[in-house]
């Protein structure tokens, strides 16, 4: 095993693979960087380069770009507010209140620092525990993973921001527009009047990029002023740099925990990756001593979610390299990567292909840690841009979210639905009704949908009573939901018995 | 218009949306619409719980806390919303108007759909530079050419997608 | 110079000095061997082509088409030919742009022609197309599909479906061609099935099969060989013409072999043909004769070039070139003919409905 781990490590030394590790890593910055182009974008653009080439020089490309991607759309969610892809969304909640705070270099650093520490977790976990992991991934059945979106809809108490009755509409606003389109049960086209384009829904990027980027930009319009609210001196950025890697490693309870919940979740097909960085966001909230600072620009509401995206990419390699199914779009092309090369993916791999394995694990931990170097150098310069008058960045701004909208399918309805999201995002927002919440719906509405649907086919009405593992979710479920009012209560009589 | 009364335009605007997805979803099958129905259900209920306490209970705050709700009084944890600090925001730039910036944004959608992405871009963002952030005009055009470089190359050349050309476009060149 | 005008020039420089960076770095692949030739006359030439594919970047049919892209620029003499990804609605909403485009045969789709005929002989939502009006011009592959079934549902090969005692669990992911096949096939085969829809992606299936929720499915072999290599599932049908020579599936049947004479012989003959019809390029209708004929020339030349059959083969493809005339020919006869599935289609959507 070590033999096969020296080796996959010597076959990313060389120079071609080292060159594509590079030029990967730098396309998928760029990608990532512009709005709604992230996820899988920049691995299909290269996947035909890979022809001809030889599998580690192929993977040092595929996984560079993909790489890259994820930490240039951590760029723009922290200092602009326009998630890079749909899993970004998350990372904007507490990054970007951190740049309108001055603390722009801070957030980048640790979210990179964490992106970092959760990419080499991931990729370790997923060396350590495939033959454990196999067998979570055939516990769990449709009902526990309808449990689990239901535990994600419990996070919207926590956006609510006192306004619990405003966050639940707005959660119940995100469900409804989910539901546009063709239902994935039964067929159906609802709500869509017709409009062909609209089979399919609103696309969840374009819609996030509307309710957040482009209602920012009317909202910098109207406050006036740049981005950075405070008049701090940039001179300290070398300072906010050094304090993001120490939040990192200071908040490593955070980092742990969002990790391995984004392996678990990133190993389950069928769960999207923004629902790992809702759960790791979640979750980093119920374990703090002080969850009212979320949402305002908290470091941890940062490193939560980007721990969580970076260690979900190992996990998607489970189940493609335990069974050969892909556990995600980047793995569908991970898997036509393999084809394309001949190697046949699953336990023939891991008997006559284990250095290549391994190649891929230390891909995974090199091209974070090269990712991660080149944003913790570049972060200091693109915080300028932040410093820059609202009314120069806005007209730039706006037309990048017009160009990324369109896009991603080519299609001016996205353009349509960007700006009209990015209007009512902005009166969302005026009126307390959360974003966030109608961000938590939106993703989880079909989720929700679809495992139950097939729960209620497979096993009856029953299916909450007779499987034990559905039971113990909706135990934990509904203690988590009671766990902040009981904390509350606790903290009120301390108080009064205290004073 | 008061802020109550635009609370209460954007409850009721909410409300609406809800009752109209659940007379909509009676168009499809009982399956189709299982789960949608009733959570449109529950949010109308919900906002129409809103809507009661942010007009009959006028001792509660507009945004009603959680904590509040279950027992009956203040939490330490209620929030306002962002904190100002004493450290007043140094504004470079002055704001603008609501409904300047939303008209921007229409004007910004029509031109795209007339003129195509491309030329609406030079015109939003040379225009918006000129007459709103008054920037000399050979900075103005430096700059706008430099975005519209930019997004071409990066769109057009690299991700090899066609911009949309607009209708007016299409319409006298075929 | 004041320093926000400094900032400015800055954020330019650096902006051009990246895009300069960018565009040396990048470049649209090139691989076309110059002895695709060239058309003796050029329709096509000096113009920009677009292939569509209604699908998300990645997948087998995006993959197909950026590998014959550079081919069908060289043959065609075109300025350039684009690939363009545009997903929804299962192929849905692509395949109505293409429906709906100016016929100048400058764009047309490489896509799933059973998906093209099935989802109109169905009726689904959304649907403005009609197969036997598009412009066909060339299969590029089919691709046998194998039905597998997790070892824990206890069966071993098709006679133990046939006579399984209770209904035979069918995984969904909504009204797509799988879910029109593999329903035809069950009920001419008199099998009793309940299928579950809502399934998200093939992923999730295979594994809901492995676990044993599931009974089968319908998957290609690049997919489906790692599960039964590894003992978790094992095939019991192929979808095709005839038996096929990969190793170690040399014995198992076609789905026509397991029908034999029965009374849905009919059916399954009509899903087999429509089903060889897999990935196939048209254009929308009313194209003229000349773009009809640069195109069919453009792909007899590309499709024929041996080396363009090892590359297709390489990224798990089948080749499997049929002319445009021919298939112009078959496509009405077809949907003509299959449309006596539509009132299994509907009993098995109402079961889902």
């Amino acid at each position: 095993m070590l033999q096969a781990s020296l080796e996959g490590l010597l076959l990313i030394f060389s120079v071609s693979s080292l060159t594509f590790m590079f030029l990967g890593i730098a396309f998928g910055l760029l990608i990532g960087f512009l709005p709604g182009l992230g996820g899988i974008v920049a691995m299909a653009l290269l996947l035909p380069f890979t022809f001809g080439m030889s599998p580690p020089e192929a993977f040092a490309l595929l996984i560079g770009a993909h790489t890259g991607t994820i930490f240039g759309s951590s760029i723009t969610s922290i200092l602009f507010n326009v998630p890079g892809a749909s899993k970004s969304v998350v990372v904007c909640f507490d990054g970007f209140p951190m740049t309108q705070r001055g603390e722009g270099v801070r957030a980048l650093a640790a979210g990179a620092t964490a992106s970092l520490l959760g990419g080499i977790i991931g990729a370790l976990v997923l060396t350590v525990s495939l033959p454990l992991m196999k067998m979570v991934m055939l516990a769990l059945a449709p009902p526990e993973y309808f449990m689990m979106a239901i535990w994600g809809l419990t996070i919207i108490a926590i956006f609510s921001e006192g306004s619990v009755l405003k966050g639940l509409v707005a959660a119940g606003f995100g469900l409804a527009i989910a539901f546009i389109g063709m239902d994935p049960v039964t067929g159906t086209a609802r709500y869509t009047f017709g409009i062909s384009e609209l089979v399919d829904g609103f696309d969840i990027p374009v819609a996030i990029m509307g309710l957040f980027a482009i209602s920012q930009m009317i909202k910098l319009y109207v406050k006036g002023g740049s981005i950075v609210e405070r008049d701090q001196s940039l001179a300290n950025s070398k300072s906010g740099l050094i304090e993001g890697i120490k939040d990192a490693f200071r908040h490593w309870r955070t980092v742990l925990q969002a990790s391995f919940l984004g392996v678990f979740i990133g190993a389950l097909p069928g769960v999207g990756a923004s629902v790992a960085s809702i759960a790791a966001y979640g979750a980093a909230v119920q374990t703090s001593k002080t969850p009212e600072r979320f949402g305002k620009g908290a470091v941890e509401g940062v490193i939560a979610p980007e721990a969580t995206n970076a260690s979900s990419e190992g996990g998607h390699l489970i189940p493609t390299l335990a069974f050969g199914i892909p556990g995600s779009e980047v793995a569908v092309i991970l898997l036509a990567a393999f084809v394309m090369l001949g190697i046949q993916p699953g336990r023939e791999m891991l008997e006559y292909n284990l250095p290549l394995v391994f190649n891929l694990v230390w891909l995974i931990v090199l091209t974070n840690v090269f990712s991660t170097g080149f944003g913790l150098m570049m972060s200091p310069y693109l915080v300028r841009m932040t410093a820059l008058p609202g009314n120069f960045l806005i007209p730039i701004i706006l037309a990048v979210c017009v160009s990324g909208a369109y896009a991603m399918n080519k299609s001016m309805l996205d353009v349509v639905v960007a700006m009209v999201f990015g209007i009512i995002g902005y009166y969302m927002d005026k009126y307390n009704y959360s974003r966030a919440d109608m961000v938590i719906g939106m993703v989880l509405a079909l989720m929700i949908e679809r495992y139950m649907q097939i729960s209620l086919t497979l096993y009856g009405s029953k299916f909450l009573l007779e499987r034990p593992l559905t039971l113990v979710f909706a135990v934990l479920i509904i203690l988590s939901v009671i766990y902040p009012f009981a904390r509350r209560i606790m903290a009120k009589r301390k108080a009064v018995l205290g004073g | 218009m008061s802020r109550r009364a635009q609370e209460n335009l954007v409850a009721f605007l909410f409300l609406f949306f809800f009752l109209a997805m659940i007379y909509l979803s009676y168009d499809y099958t009982y399956k189709a619409r299982m789960v949608p129905v009733p959570i449109y259900v529950i949010s109308a209920l919900i906002m129409l719980l809103q809507i009661y306490f942010m007009n009959f209970k006028k001792n509660i705050n507009l945004n009603v806390d959680a904590a509040e709700l279950l027992t009956g009084g203040k939490s330490k944890d209620s929030v306002k919303g962002p904190e100002k600090t004493e450290q007043v925001k140094i504004q470079k730039v002055e704001g603008g108007s609501e409904l300047a910036a939303i008209s921007m944004i229409v004007l910004y959608l029509v031109m795209t759909l007339l003129i195509g992405i491309l030329p609406a871009m030079f015109l939003f963002v040379f225009g918006f530079f000129i007459l709103i952030t008054k920037m000399k005009w050979y900075i103005s055009l430096l700059v706008t050419l430099a975005t519209e470089v930019s997004i071409y190359i990066l769109f057009s050349y690299v991700l090899q997608i066609k911009f949309f050309q607009g209708w007016l476009v299409k319409l006298f060149l075929g | 110079m004041s320093r926000k005008s400094k900032l400015v020039m800055a954020l330019v420089l650096v902006l051009i000095a990246t895009l300069v960076l960018v565009a040396g770095c990048s470049s649209t692949p090139n691989e076309a061997d110059k002895s695709a030739g060239k058309i003796e006359k050029p329709y096509f030439e000096g113009k920009n082509l677009t292939l569509l594919v209604p699908y998300s970047p990645g997948g087998a049919h995006d993959t197909m088409t950026r590998t014959l892209a550079p081919y069908i620029k060289e043959a065609s003499g075109a300025k350039n030919v684009l690939v363009v990804d545009k997903k929804g609605g299962g192929g849905v909403v692509g395949m109505n742009e293409i429906w709906n485009m100016e016929p100048t045969g400058e764009t047309i789709t490489l896509a799933s022609a059973p998906t093209h005929i099935l989802s109109y002989i169905a009726g689904n939502d959304g649907v403005e197309w009609d197969p036997t009006k598009s412009t066909w011009l060339a299969r590029v592959a089919n691709r046998p599909i194998l039905f597998t079934v997790g070892v824990k549902s206890g069966m071993k090969n098709a006679e133990d479906m046939k006579n399984l005692d209770r209904p035979f669990i069918f995984p969904s992911q909504g009204l797509d061609d799988d879910f029109y096949t593999a329903t035809t096939i069950l009920d001419s085969l008199d099998v009793d099935f309940k299928v579950v829809s809502g399934f998200d992606s093939e992923g999730e299936i295979q594994l809901s099969q492995v676990q044993g929720t599931v009974d089968g499915l319908f998957a290609a072999y690049e997919r489906s060989h790692p599960l039964v290599k590894e003992g978790n599932t094992v095939p019991i049908m192929i979808l095709n013409d005839g038996r096929v020579d990969w190793e170690g599936y040399q014995d198992i049947p076609t789905v026509l072999e397991v029908v034999g004479d029965g009374p849905g012989k009919q059916a399954i003959n009509d899903i087999v043909t429509i089903h060889n019809l897999y990935e196939s390029f048209w254009g929308p209708p009313g194209m003229s004769k000349e773009a009809t004929d640069a195109w069919r020339e453009i792909l007899d030349k590309v499709l024929t070039n041996p080396e363009v059959i090892e590359k297709m083969k390489a990224i798990g493809g089948n080749p499997a070139y049929m002319p445009g005339e021919d298939l112009e020919k078959l496509i009405p006869e077809i949907v003509e003919r299959a449309k006596v599935l539509k009132p299994t289609f509907d009993k098995a959507t109402a079961s889902i409905k």
